[in-house]
Protein backbone atom coordinates (compact mmCIF):
# COMPACT_ATOMS: atom_id res chain seq x y z
CA UNK A 1 0.00 0.00 0.00
CA UNK A 2 1.46 3.44 -0.45
CA UNK A 3 0.35 7.35 0.92
CA UNK A 4 -1.54 7.83 -1.98
CA UNK A 5 -0.90 9.60 -4.95
CA UNK A 6 0.70 13.44 -3.57
CA UNK A 7 -1.21 16.65 -3.71
CA UNK A 8 0.69 18.82 -1.33
CA UNK A 9 3.97 18.18 0.65
CA UNK A 10 5.02 21.39 3.66
CA UNK A 11 8.06 20.94 5.58
CA UNK A 12 9.33 22.91 8.76
CA UNK A 13 12.20 22.67 10.81
CA UNK A 14 11.14 23.01 14.67
CA UNK A 15 13.08 22.97 17.63
CA UNK A 16 11.65 23.05 21.33
CA UNK A 17 9.66 25.73 22.48
CA UNK A 18 10.85 27.85 19.23
CA UNK A 19 9.22 31.07 18.68
CA UNK A 20 8.61 32.61 14.96
CA UNK A 21 9.94 32.31 12.37
CA UNK A 22 10.31 29.11 11.64
CA UNK A 23 12.39 27.59 8.13
CA UNK A 24 10.24 25.87 5.76
CA UNK A 25 7.30 25.89 3.64
CA UNK A 26 5.55 24.61 0.81
CA UNK A 27 7.75 21.83 -1.05
CA UNK A 28 6.82 21.90 -4.58
CA UNK A 29 5.32 17.90 -5.36
CA UNK A 30 7.79 15.82 -7.31
CA UNK A 31 8.09 12.05 -8.45
CA UNK A 32 11.35 11.76 -6.01
CA UNK A 33 9.23 13.52 -3.03
CA UNK A 34 6.22 11.08 -3.75
CA UNK A 35 8.28 7.74 -3.82
CA UNK A 36 10.37 9.04 -0.57
CA UNK A 37 7.46 9.58 1.00
CA UNK A 38 5.60 5.78 -0.40
CA UNK A 39 8.43 4.19 1.26
CA UNK A 40 8.28 5.73 4.45
CA UNK A 41 4.85 4.87 4.54
CA UNK A 42 5.30 1.47 3.44
CA UNK A 43 7.86 0.94 6.33
CA UNK A 44 6.08 2.52 9.21
CA UNK A 45 2.92 0.27 8.48
CA UNK A 46 0.75 3.42 9.46
CA UNK A 47 -2.04 2.11 7.80
CA UNK A 48 -2.35 -0.63 10.64
CA UNK A 49 -1.23 1.25 13.55
CA UNK A 50 -3.31 2.10 16.64
CA UNK A 51 -6.43 4.99 16.43
CA UNK A 52 -6.37 7.59 18.82
CA UNK A 53 -9.40 10.32 19.29
CA UNK A 54 -9.19 13.79 18.80
CA UNK A 55 -10.56 15.18 21.81
CA UNK A 56 -13.00 18.25 20.11
CA UNK A 57 -14.66 20.70 21.79
CA UNK A 58 -17.58 18.73 22.29
CA UNK A 59 -19.82 22.06 23.26
CA UNK A 60 -18.81 23.80 19.75
CA UNK A 61 -20.97 23.43 16.88
CA UNK A 62 -18.22 22.56 14.68
CA UNK A 63 -16.42 20.31 16.70
CA UNK A 64 -13.31 22.45 17.37
CA UNK A 65 -9.99 20.63 17.91
CA UNK A 66 -6.47 22.62 17.30
CA UNK A 67 -5.12 19.79 14.35
CA UNK A 68 -8.76 18.12 12.98
CA UNK A 69 -9.21 22.21 12.14
CA UNK A 70 -6.39 22.75 10.21
CA UNK A 71 -6.09 19.20 8.79
CA UNK A 72 -9.36 20.10 7.14
CA UNK A 73 -7.74 22.91 5.93
CA UNK A 74 -4.49 21.44 4.45
CA UNK A 75 -6.60 18.63 3.16
CA UNK A 76 -9.38 20.75 0.95
CA UNK A 77 -8.43 24.16 1.13
CA UNK A 78 -5.06 24.55 -1.42
CA UNK A 79 -4.71 28.29 -0.93
CA UNK A 80 -4.61 28.10 3.10
CA UNK A 81 -2.47 24.78 3.14
CA UNK A 82 0.97 27.03 4.20
CA UNK A 83 -0.83 28.78 6.79
CA UNK A 84 -2.33 25.81 8.58
CA UNK A 85 1.07 24.10 8.19
CA UNK A 86 2.99 26.66 9.76
CA UNK A 87 0.01 26.95 12.91
CA UNK A 88 1.34 22.64 13.55
CA UNK A 89 4.63 23.66 12.91
CA UNK A 90 3.88 26.36 15.89
CA UNK A 91 1.74 23.97 17.92
CA UNK A 92 4.43 21.04 17.80
CA UNK A 93 7.28 23.10 19.29
CA UNK A 94 5.31 24.55 21.91
CA UNK A 95 4.75 20.58 22.59
CA UNK A 96 8.12 19.85 22.70
CA UNK A 97 10.25 20.24 25.65
CA UNK A 98 13.96 21.32 25.96
CA UNK A 99 15.02 17.13 26.06
CA UNK A 100 14.07 17.32 22.57
CA UNK A 101 16.05 17.17 19.38
CA UNK A 102 15.24 19.76 16.55
CA UNK A 103 12.69 18.18 13.88
CA UNK A 104 11.38 18.08 11.00
CA UNK A 105 7.77 18.40 10.47
CA UNK A 106 6.59 17.26 7.28
CA UNK A 107 2.54 17.60 6.26
CA UNK A 108 1.69 16.22 3.21
CA UNK A 109 -1.68 15.55 1.64
CA UNK A 110 -2.45 12.77 -0.70
CA UNK A 111 -5.23 11.15 -2.37
CA UNK A 112 -7.58 8.78 -0.57
CA UNK A 113 -9.13 5.11 -1.70
CA UNK A 114 -12.29 6.76 -0.45
CA UNK A 115 -14.32 8.70 -2.40
CA UNK A 116 -14.74 12.46 -1.48
CA UNK A 117 -11.74 11.62 1.05
CA UNK A 118 -8.28 12.99 1.48
CA UNK A 119 -5.04 11.47 3.55
CA UNK A 120 -3.37 14.17 5.88
CA UNK A 121 0.06 12.75 7.08
CA UNK A 122 1.99 14.70 9.93
CA UNK A 123 5.45 13.54 10.21
CA UNK A 124 8.14 14.37 12.43
CA UNK A 125 11.71 13.42 11.57
CA UNK A 126 14.11 13.76 14.65
CA UNK A 127 17.76 15.38 14.00
CA UNK A 128 20.50 12.92 14.36
CA UNK A 129 24.41 12.80 13.64
CA UNK A 130 25.51 11.10 10.51
CA UNK A 131 28.65 10.64 9.07
CA UNK A 132 29.62 11.63 5.95
CA UNK A 133 32.72 10.28 3.79
CA UNK A 134 33.63 12.88 1.90
CA UNK A 135 36.10 11.44 -1.38
CA UNK A 136 35.78 14.51 -3.75
CA UNK A 137 39.61 15.53 -2.81
CA UNK A 138 42.61 13.90 -2.92
CA UNK A 139 42.16 12.70 0.79
CA UNK A 140 38.86 10.51 2.20
CA UNK A 141 37.32 12.82 4.80
CA UNK A 142 34.66 11.77 7.03
CA UNK A 143 32.40 14.67 8.28
CA UNK A 144 29.96 14.81 10.70
CA UNK A 145 26.75 16.30 9.84
CA UNK A 146 23.27 16.62 11.06
CA UNK A 147 20.13 14.91 9.35
CA UNK A 148 16.40 14.65 9.69
CA UNK A 149 16.53 10.79 10.02
CA UNK A 150 13.07 9.38 8.42
CA UNK A 151 14.17 6.03 9.91
CA UNK A 152 14.82 7.00 13.05
CA UNK A 153 13.32 5.25 16.31
CA UNK A 154 12.06 8.50 17.40
CA UNK A 155 10.20 9.64 14.15
CA UNK A 156 6.19 9.76 14.70
CA UNK A 157 3.52 10.19 12.52
CA UNK A 158 -0.58 10.71 12.36
CA UNK A 159 -2.73 9.97 9.48
CA UNK A 160 -5.65 11.38 9.59
CA UNK A 161 -8.43 10.81 6.79
CA UNK A 162 -11.49 11.46 5.68
CA UNK A 163 -14.50 13.78 3.73
CA UNK A 164 -14.68 17.90 4.80
CA UNK A 165 -17.94 16.86 6.86
CA UNK A 166 -18.56 16.98 10.69
CA UNK A 167 -18.68 13.49 10.88
CA UNK A 168 -14.73 12.73 9.78
CA UNK A 169 -11.61 13.43 10.55
CA UNK A 170 -12.53 12.39 14.62
CA UNK A 171 -9.75 10.33 14.88
CA UNK A 172 -6.08 9.18 13.63
CA UNK A 173 -3.71 6.49 13.04
CA UNK A 174 -0.65 6.58 15.40
CA UNK A 175 3.00 5.88 14.92
CA UNK A 176 4.60 6.63 18.72
CA UNK A 177 7.23 4.42 19.55
CA UNK A 178 8.27 6.30 22.61
CA UNK A 179 3.75 6.11 23.46
CA UNK A 180 5.17 3.37 25.39
CA UNK A 181 7.98 4.71 27.86
CA UNK A 182 7.79 4.88 31.16
CA UNK A 183 8.13 8.73 31.66
CA UNK A 184 4.77 9.83 30.89
CA UNK A 185 6.19 13.18 29.71
CA UNK A 186 8.17 11.54 27.04
CA UNK A 187 4.88 9.24 26.50
CA UNK A 188 2.56 11.58 26.23
CA UNK A 189 4.50 14.34 23.99
CA UNK A 190 2.71 13.33 20.56
CA UNK A 191 -0.41 12.16 21.29
CA UNK A 192 -1.36 13.57 24.36
CA UNK A 193 0.24 17.58 24.07
CA UNK A 194 0.60 17.98 20.18
CA UNK A 195 -2.00 15.88 19.09
CA UNK A 196 -4.57 16.27 21.66
CA UNK A 197 -6.03 13.03 21.10
CA UNK A 198 -6.71 9.77 23.68
CA UNK A 199 -6.51 6.63 23.32
CA UNK A 200 -9.42 5.08 21.90
CA UNK A 201 -9.34 2.15 24.84
CA UNK A 202 -9.73 3.95 28.30
CA UNK A 203 -7.38 3.04 30.84
CA UNK A 204 -10.59 1.67 33.20
CA UNK A 205 -11.57 -0.05 29.74
CA UNK A 206 -8.57 -1.83 29.09
CA UNK A 207 -7.65 -2.84 32.83
CA UNK A 208 -11.15 -4.35 32.90
CA UNK A 209 -10.37 -6.41 29.84
CA UNK A 210 -7.14 -7.13 31.00
CA UNK A 211 -8.56 -8.54 34.43
CA UNK A 212 -11.33 -10.36 32.70
CA UNK A 213 -9.26 -11.90 30.47
CA UNK A 214 -5.88 -12.86 33.11
CA UNK A 215 -9.52 -14.88 34.89
CA UNK A 216 -10.41 -16.65 32.03
CA UNK A 217 -6.27 -17.84 31.16
CA UNK A 218 -5.88 -18.49 34.93
CA UNK A 219 -9.09 -20.63 35.15
CA UNK A 220 -8.56 -22.59 31.95
CA UNK A 221 -4.81 -23.51 32.57
CA UNK A 222 -5.93 -24.78 36.10
CA UNK A 223 -4.49 -28.05 35.67
CA UNK A 224 -0.97 -26.71 33.66
CA UNK A 225 1.34 -25.46 36.53
CA UNK A 226 4.01 -24.17 34.17
CA UNK A 227 1.09 -21.57 32.99
CA UNK A 228 -0.11 -21.00 36.21
CA UNK A 229 3.18 -20.08 37.33
CA UNK A 230 3.81 -17.98 34.34
CA UNK A 231 0.60 -15.87 34.80
CA UNK A 232 1.25 -15.33 38.45
CA UNK A 233 4.92 -13.91 37.45
CA UNK A 234 2.79 -11.45 34.90
CA UNK A 235 0.34 -10.47 37.67
CA UNK A 236 3.40 -9.63 39.62
CA UNK A 237 5.06 -7.72 37.06
CA UNK A 238 2.26 -6.01 36.10
CA UNK A 239 0.79 -5.07 39.52
CA UNK A 240 4.59 -3.09 39.65
CA UNK A 241 4.57 -1.72 36.23
CA UNK A 242 3.03 1.78 36.78
CA UNK A 243 1.78 3.82 34.53
CA UNK A 244 3.70 2.84 31.67
CA UNK A 245 1.47 1.97 28.61
CA UNK A 246 0.84 -1.80 27.21
CA UNK A 247 -1.88 -3.80 25.25
CA UNK A 248 -2.66 -7.23 25.22
CA UNK A 249 -0.24 -8.36 22.85
CA UNK A 250 2.31 -6.58 24.13
CA UNK A 251 1.75 -8.19 27.89
CA UNK A 252 1.78 -11.77 25.95
CA UNK A 253 4.74 -11.09 24.33
CA UNK A 254 6.35 -9.80 27.45
CA UNK A 255 5.52 -12.34 29.85
CA UNK A 256 3.93 -15.53 28.57
CA UNK A 257 4.72 -18.45 26.11
CA UNK A 258 3.49 -21.83 25.20
CA UNK A 259 -0.45 -22.62 26.08
CA UNK A 260 -0.44 -20.09 28.86
CA UNK A 261 -0.13 -17.20 25.89
CA UNK A 262 -2.28 -19.71 23.52
CA UNK A 263 -5.18 -19.44 26.66
CA UNK A 264 -4.40 -15.49 27.03
CA UNK A 265 -4.56 -15.11 23.22
CA UNK A 266 -7.86 -16.63 22.61
CA UNK A 267 -9.82 -14.72 25.47
CA UNK A 268 -10.19 -12.00 23.51
CA UNK A 269 -11.12 -10.38 20.79
CA UNK A 270 -8.67 -10.05 17.97
CA UNK A 271 -9.72 -6.63 17.40
CA UNK A 272 -8.78 -5.60 21.06
CA UNK A 273 -5.47 -7.49 21.45
CA UNK A 274 -3.52 -4.18 20.17
CA UNK A 275 -5.45 -1.41 21.48
CA UNK A 276 -3.02 0.66 24.23
CA UNK A 277 -4.03 1.68 27.35
CA UNK A 278 -2.87 2.18 30.95
CA UNK A 279 -3.23 -0.04 33.96
CA UNK A 280 -5.69 1.17 36.60
CA UNK A 281 -3.70 -0.35 39.32
CA UNK A 282 -6.67 0.08 42.19
CA UNK A 283 -9.16 -1.08 39.27
CA UNK A 284 -6.80 -3.86 38.90
CA UNK A 285 -5.96 -5.24 42.02
CA UNK A 286 -9.82 -4.74 43.14
CA UNK A 287 -10.74 -7.61 39.92
CA UNK A 288 -7.48 -9.43 40.15
CA UNK A 289 -7.98 -10.17 43.95
CA UNK A 290 -4.55 -10.46 44.09
CA UNK A 291 -3.93 -11.62 47.95
CA UNK A 292 -0.48 -11.77 50.26
CA UNK A 293 -0.96 -13.07 53.72
CA UNK A 294 2.39 -13.06 55.04
CA UNK A 295 2.15 -15.77 58.60
CA UNK A 296 3.77 -14.93 61.98
CA UNK A 297 5.52 -17.81 61.22
CA UNK A 298 6.79 -17.14 58.43
CA UNK A 299 4.16 -18.84 56.15
CA UNK A 300 3.34 -16.98 53.16
CA UNK A 301 0.08 -17.39 51.47
CA UNK A 302 -0.44 -15.62 48.00
CA UNK A 303 -2.65 -15.80 44.89
CA UNK A 304 -4.68 -14.09 42.63
CA UNK A 305 -8.23 -14.47 42.27
CA UNK A 306 -8.47 -15.96 45.98
CA UNK A 307 -11.60 -15.44 47.14
CA UNK A 308 -11.64 -15.36 51.01
CA UNK A 309 -15.03 -16.78 52.95
CA UNK A 310 -16.74 -19.56 54.10
CA UNK A 311 -16.77 -22.63 51.25
CA UNK A 312 -13.58 -20.64 49.75
CA UNK A 313 -10.96 -23.09 51.10
CA UNK A 314 -9.62 -19.63 52.95
CA UNK A 315 -11.04 -18.13 55.73
CA UNK A 316 -9.86 -14.89 57.80
CA UNK A 317 -11.56 -14.54 61.45
CA UNK A 318 -10.64 -12.06 63.64
CA UNK A 319 -9.82 -13.64 67.57
CA UNK A 320 -8.98 -11.42 70.38
CA UNK A 321 -7.78 -8.66 68.59
CA UNK A 322 -5.70 -11.01 66.02
CA UNK A 323 -6.39 -12.00 62.13
CA UNK A 324 -6.57 -15.79 61.72
CA UNK A 325 -5.97 -17.23 58.78
CA UNK A 326 -7.01 -21.02 57.68
CA UNK A 327 -6.09 -22.56 54.52
CA UNK A 328 -7.41 -26.09 53.34
CA UNK A 329 -7.63 -27.71 50.43
CA UNK A 330 -6.38 -30.85 48.59
CA UNK A 331 -2.86 -30.59 47.53
CA UNK A 332 -2.39 -31.38 43.89
CA UNK A 333 1.02 -30.99 43.28
CA UNK A 334 4.12 -30.22 46.05
CA UNK A 335 8.15 -29.31 45.28
CA UNK A 336 10.79 -29.26 47.17
CA UNK A 337 12.49 -26.08 45.97
CA UNK A 338 16.32 -26.38 45.88
CA UNK A 339 19.36 -24.92 44.11
CA UNK A 340 20.81 -26.47 41.37
CA UNK A 341 24.11 -28.08 42.21
CA UNK B 1 -31.49 13.18 -4.25
CA UNK B 2 -32.70 10.92 -7.18
CA UNK B 3 -34.79 7.93 -6.70
CA UNK B 4 -32.03 5.85 -7.66
CA UNK B 5 -30.04 6.76 -5.54
CA UNK B 6 -32.26 6.33 -2.41
CA UNK B 7 -32.85 2.49 -3.65
CA UNK B 8 -28.68 2.15 -3.64
CA UNK B 9 -28.64 3.77 -0.07
CA UNK B 10 -31.48 1.97 1.15
CA UNK B 11 -29.88 -1.59 -0.17
CA UNK B 12 -26.39 -0.54 1.00
CA UNK B 13 -28.01 -0.30 4.31
CA UNK B 14 -29.55 -3.30 4.55
CA UNK B 15 -26.94 -5.27 3.73
CA UNK B 16 -24.75 -3.52 6.50
CA UNK B 17 -27.18 -3.62 8.90
CA UNK B 18 -25.96 -7.12 10.39
CA UNK B 19 -22.77 -5.04 11.02
CA UNK B 20 -24.58 -1.77 12.82
CA UNK B 21 -26.62 -4.49 15.23
CA UNK B 22 -23.25 -6.31 16.12
CA UNK B 23 -21.65 -3.52 16.90
CA UNK B 24 -24.93 -2.18 19.27
CA UNK B 25 -25.21 -5.22 20.77
CA UNK B 26 -21.19 -4.92 21.23
CA UNK B 27 -21.78 -1.45 22.80
CA UNK B 28 -23.76 -2.66 25.42
CA UNK B 29 -22.37 -5.06 26.66
CA UNK B 30 -19.00 -2.42 26.92
CA UNK B 31 -21.76 0.42 28.36
CA UNK B 32 -22.73 -2.05 31.03
CA UNK B 33 -19.01 -3.05 32.00
CA UNK B 34 -18.49 0.54 32.26
CA UNK B 35 -21.12 0.80 34.68
CA UNK B 36 -21.00 -2.37 36.67
CA UNK B 37 -20.48 -0.40 39.74
CA UNK B 38 -22.76 1.98 39.15
CA UNK B 39 -25.95 1.87 41.29
CA UNK B 40 -29.43 3.10 40.63
CA UNK B 41 -29.59 2.48 36.75
CA UNK B 42 -32.54 1.19 35.57
CA UNK B 43 -31.62 -0.24 31.89
CA UNK B 44 -28.78 0.11 29.53
CA UNK B 45 -30.27 -0.64 26.01
CA UNK B 46 -28.78 -0.05 22.63
CA UNK B 47 -30.13 -0.88 19.03
CA UNK B 48 -28.86 -0.63 15.61
CA UNK B 49 -31.47 2.41 13.63
CA UNK B 50 -34.44 0.79 11.55
CA UNK B 51 -34.43 0.26 7.24
CA UNK B 52 -37.87 2.51 6.97
CA UNK B 53 -36.38 5.13 9.79
CA UNK B 54 -33.03 5.41 8.51
CA UNK B 55 -34.47 5.76 4.47
CA UNK B 56 -37.17 8.78 6.19
CA UNK B 57 -33.91 10.63 7.18
CA UNK B 58 -31.50 9.85 4.74
CA UNK B 59 -33.72 11.67 2.41
CA UNK B 60 -33.40 15.36 3.92
CA UNK B 61 -31.07 17.44 1.87
CA UNK B 62 -29.07 18.57 4.95
CA UNK B 63 -27.50 14.28 4.29
CA UNK B 64 -26.30 14.27 1.08
CA UNK B 65 -24.12 11.50 2.28
CA UNK B 66 -26.57 9.64 4.83
CA UNK B 67 -24.97 6.61 5.51
CA UNK B 68 -21.86 8.00 6.67
CA UNK B 69 -23.30 11.49 8.02
CA UNK B 70 -25.84 10.00 10.07
CA UNK B 71 -25.02 9.90 13.37
CA UNK B 72 -27.83 7.22 15.08
CA UNK B 73 -27.28 4.64 13.03
CA UNK B 74 -26.84 2.83 16.47
CA UNK B 75 -27.49 4.70 19.46
CA UNK B 76 -28.30 3.98 22.91
CA UNK B 77 -29.90 4.80 26.01
CA UNK B 78 -29.17 4.52 30.10
CA UNK B 79 -31.76 5.48 32.13
CA UNK B 80 -31.24 5.78 35.89
CA UNK B 81 -32.96 6.36 38.72
CA UNK B 82 -32.60 9.72 40.24
CA UNK B 83 -31.49 13.01 38.29
CA UNK B 84 -27.84 13.15 40.31
CA UNK B 85 -26.87 9.58 38.53
CA UNK B 86 -27.01 10.98 35.85
CA UNK B 87 -23.85 13.03 36.35
CA UNK B 88 -22.02 9.66 36.96
CA UNK B 89 -23.12 8.02 34.62
CA UNK B 90 -22.13 10.91 32.29
CA UNK B 91 -18.79 10.99 34.04
CA UNK B 92 -18.00 7.54 33.76
CA UNK B 93 -19.22 7.41 29.93
CA UNK B 94 -16.84 10.33 29.14
CA UNK B 95 -14.07 8.28 30.55
CA UNK B 96 -14.88 5.27 28.34
CA UNK B 97 -15.66 7.19 25.39
CA UNK B 98 -14.49 10.01 23.20
CA UNK B 99 -17.35 12.64 23.17
CA UNK B 100 -17.70 14.74 20.23
CA UNK B 101 -20.70 16.25 20.90
CA UNK B 102 -22.15 17.03 24.52
CA UNK B 103 -25.76 18.66 24.74
CA UNK B 104 -28.28 19.21 27.69
CA UNK B 105 -31.73 18.94 26.52
CA UNK B 106 -34.23 21.43 27.94
CA UNK B 107 -37.12 23.47 27.56
CA UNK B 108 -35.92 26.69 26.79
CA UNK B 109 -37.23 29.17 29.25
CA UNK B 110 -38.08 28.64 32.65
CA UNK B 111 -41.71 28.63 32.59
CA UNK B 112 -42.24 26.06 30.25
CA UNK B 113 -42.02 22.24 30.64
CA UNK B 114 -40.92 19.33 28.58
CA UNK B 115 -38.56 17.44 26.77
CA UNK B 116 -35.23 16.50 29.18
CA UNK B 117 -32.52 14.51 28.54
CA UNK B 118 -28.29 14.53 28.11
CA UNK B 119 -27.20 13.76 24.47
CA UNK B 120 -23.72 12.63 23.45
CA UNK B 121 -22.60 11.60 20.02
CA UNK B 122 -19.24 9.60 20.89
CA UNK B 123 -16.46 8.05 18.22
CA UNK B 124 -17.18 4.76 17.62
CA UNK B 125 -13.68 2.56 19.18
CA UNK B 126 -11.87 0.82 16.26
CA UNK B 127 -11.56 -2.21 18.70
CA UNK B 128 -15.18 -2.54 18.66
CA UNK B 129 -15.25 -2.96 15.11
CA UNK B 130 -15.04 -5.96 13.32
CA UNK B 131 -12.68 -6.81 10.11
CA UNK B 132 -15.63 -6.73 7.72
CA UNK B 133 -16.62 -2.91 9.12
CA UNK B 134 -13.19 -1.97 7.71
CA UNK B 135 -13.23 -3.64 4.11
CA UNK B 136 -17.09 -1.24 3.73
CA UNK B 137 -16.63 2.34 2.78
CA UNK B 138 -18.90 4.74 4.09
CA UNK B 139 -19.11 2.90 7.75
CA UNK B 140 -20.33 5.61 10.52
CA UNK B 141 -17.75 7.14 12.56
CA UNK B 142 -19.87 7.76 15.40
CA UNK B 143 -22.82 6.67 17.69
CA UNK B 144 -25.26 8.55 19.77
CA UNK B 145 -26.04 7.74 23.17
CA UNK B 146 -28.88 8.94 25.86
CA UNK B 147 -28.83 9.60 29.29
CA UNK B 148 -31.99 10.70 31.31
CA UNK B 149 -33.64 9.60 34.79
CA UNK B 150 -36.91 7.29 34.45
CA UNK B 151 -39.44 10.71 34.80
CA UNK B 152 -37.48 11.72 31.92
CA UNK B 153 -37.98 8.97 30.15
CA UNK B 154 -41.32 8.13 31.14
CA UNK B 155 -42.40 11.27 29.46
CA UNK B 156 -40.49 11.57 26.61
CA UNK B 157 -41.45 7.84 24.85
CA UNK B 158 -44.86 8.31 24.89
CA UNK B 159 -45.31 12.11 23.86
CA UNK B 160 -42.93 11.72 21.11
CA UNK B 161 -45.66 9.38 19.62
CA UNK B 162 -48.21 12.11 20.92
CA UNK B 163 -47.46 15.32 19.84
CA UNK B 164 -44.11 15.69 18.36
CA UNK B 165 -44.99 13.96 14.93
CA UNK B 166 -47.98 16.19 14.69
CA UNK B 167 -49.88 19.10 15.91
CA UNK B 168 -51.83 18.77 18.04
CA UNK B 169 -54.96 20.76 19.24
CA UNK B 170 -54.15 23.66 21.75
CA UNK B 171 -55.95 22.06 24.59
CA UNK B 172 -54.08 18.32 23.79
CA UNK B 173 -51.10 20.90 23.58
CA UNK B 174 -51.85 21.86 27.73
CA UNK B 175 -52.27 18.80 29.16
CA UNK B 176 -48.83 17.57 27.36
CA UNK B 177 -47.02 20.69 29.41
CA UNK B 178 -49.22 19.47 32.58
CA UNK B 179 -48.00 15.54 32.28
CA UNK B 180 -44.02 17.23 31.48
CA UNK B 181 -44.34 19.62 34.61
CA UNK B 182 -46.06 16.41 36.63
CA UNK B 183 -42.84 14.43 35.10
CA UNK B 184 -40.76 17.03 36.36
CA UNK B 185 -41.94 17.63 39.84
CA UNK B 186 -42.24 14.07 40.46
CA UNK B 187 -38.22 13.47 39.23
CA UNK B 188 -37.33 16.22 41.27
CA UNK B 189 -39.09 14.77 44.58
CA UNK B 190 -37.53 11.59 44.36
CA UNK B 191 -34.63 12.98 43.96
CA UNK B 192 -34.27 14.37 47.25
CA UNK B 193 -35.91 12.09 48.97
CA UNK B 194 -33.10 9.58 47.61
CA UNK B 195 -30.58 12.03 48.93
CA UNK B 196 -32.32 11.94 52.74
CA UNK B 197 -32.55 8.10 52.24
CA UNK B 198 -28.86 6.59 53.44
CA UNK B 199 -26.62 4.56 50.75
CA UNK B 200 -27.87 1.28 52.66
CA UNK B 201 -31.58 2.02 52.11
CA UNK B 202 -30.96 2.91 48.33
CA UNK B 203 -28.94 -0.16 48.30
CA UNK B 204 -31.46 -2.20 48.11
CA UNK B 205 -32.72 -0.11 44.79
CA UNK B 206 -29.43 -1.32 42.68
Amino acid sequence: MTAGNLIAAYAYEVAPQQQAPFAGGSIPVSDALQNALNHTFDRSRIDNAPKVTFQVRSDSANRAHPIRDEALVVAFDDDKGSESALRLAIRLAGAMDNRSKPTLLVVSVHASPREGSRRVLLWTFPQEEVFNLNTSSDEAALEMLDAFNRESKLRKAALIEGPNEATSMLNARVLDFQSTAAERAVADLWIVKFLHARLQMSDAEGTQLLARVLRATHTKTRADQAAQDQIGAAIGALRLMGDRRVSLDSIERAYLSGSAAATFSGASRPEERAAMFSIDHTKFDDMIQYRRFALNNGVVVSAPFLEVGEGKGVTVDEIDGDRILRAEGTIMEEQVRTRAS
Amino acid sequence: MHLKDMQQIRESFVSRHSLLRSLADELEVKTKQALEDVPHIDRIAFRAKGVESFVAKAGKEKYPHPLRQLEDQVSGRVITFFRDDIAVVRDVLMTWFGDVEHEIKAPAIAQEFGYESEHFVFVIPDHMKSDEWQEIPDMPETFELQIRTLFMHAWAEPQHDLGYKGDPDPEVKRELAWIAASAWGADRTLNEVARKLSPQDLGELT
